[in-house]
């Protein structure tokens, strides 16, 4: 079972062994136009530094903004992406790309914090739709 | 009965599953742990007993909360949808990685040259 707390939140854990090493893979997950390859939201602004703000838009409307909270390449990429609203960080998501070194090249460990339950059945929804958008781009 | 993802939305009760991981404890312990006062604490252990996310038994004088795991698994099975998105994200990731060339000079790209050499 790979659900866990991040300080003290539910989150989820994904470990990824790449055959690249960190160097390479910190440009796929730290430039925006090698993150539009895989991110699931297109990645418009990336200030890189602690600080720094990201600007997500999924072109159709949405544009959320994030807050770079972590920036040490080639090894930790983390941000929290804003839910807005009055809720404040409970309505942030936070995630959180480390890359270790590895025989096989590295290891990639994805955290992801979710925001806070009550609105977890919109997000679900928005991710499939995600999903969807996706498979219907590659076409195959 | 209310559900785990509600009774987790308190920080306080997440701070007592995560002492209560270690191993269980006697309420006087998690005022110590916590440093805020026992009847609040005692309030919070009462919603992760209804919630069926602690049990408590009678320990010579004192009454002992242990974490009992079970109804975890629903949020588990609420982060799951979040799971299968990494999945297939991380797929894309790897096939992107697949298609640009490692940086010279790193262990990885001499064990495994990109495709394309260059003329």
């Amino acid at each position: 079972m790979s659900t866990t707390t991040h300080e003290g939140r539910p989150a989820l854990r994904v470990e990824r062994r790449l055959s690249r090493s960190p160097e390479a893979v910190w440009r796929a997950v730290s430039e925006p136009a090698r993150l539009n390859t895989w991110y699931p939201m297109r990645v418009t602004e990336l200030d890189p530094r602690v600080g720094g703000r990201i600007v997500f838009d999924d072109g159709e409307g949405t544009v959320l903004t994030g807050t770079v909270t972590a920036w040490e390449p080639p090894r930790l990429l983390a941000f929290d992406e804003h839910g807005g609203g009055e809720d404040g960080p409970a309505a942030d998501d936070h995630l959180r790309i480390e890359l270790h070194d590895d025989p096989a090249g590295c290891l990639l460990v994805l955290i992801h914090v979710p925001h806070d339950f009550a609105t977890a059945a919109g997000a679900e929804k928005g991710w499939n739709g995600c999903l969807d958008q996706l498979l219907g781009d590659l076409g195959d | 009965m209310p559900p785990p993802f509600e009774v987790l939305a308190d920080p306080t009760r997440r701070l007592i599953l995560d002492l209560l991981r270690e191993r269980p404890r006697v309420v006087g312990e998690l005022v110590d742990a916590l440093a805020i006062s026992q009847p609040r604490v005692s309030k919070h252990l009462r919603v992760l007993r209804d919630s069926g996310l602690v049990t408590v038994r009678a320990r010579a004088r004192a009454r002992l909360y242990t974490l009992r795991p079970e109804p975890l698994a629903e949020l588990d099975a609420w982060l799951s949808p979040y799971r299968r998105l990494w999945e297939d994200r991380l797929d894309l990731l790897e096939r992107h990685l697949e298609t640009v060339p490692e940086p010279p000079g790193t262990a990885a790209g001499e064990a495994d040259p990109p495709p394309e050499e260059r003329a």
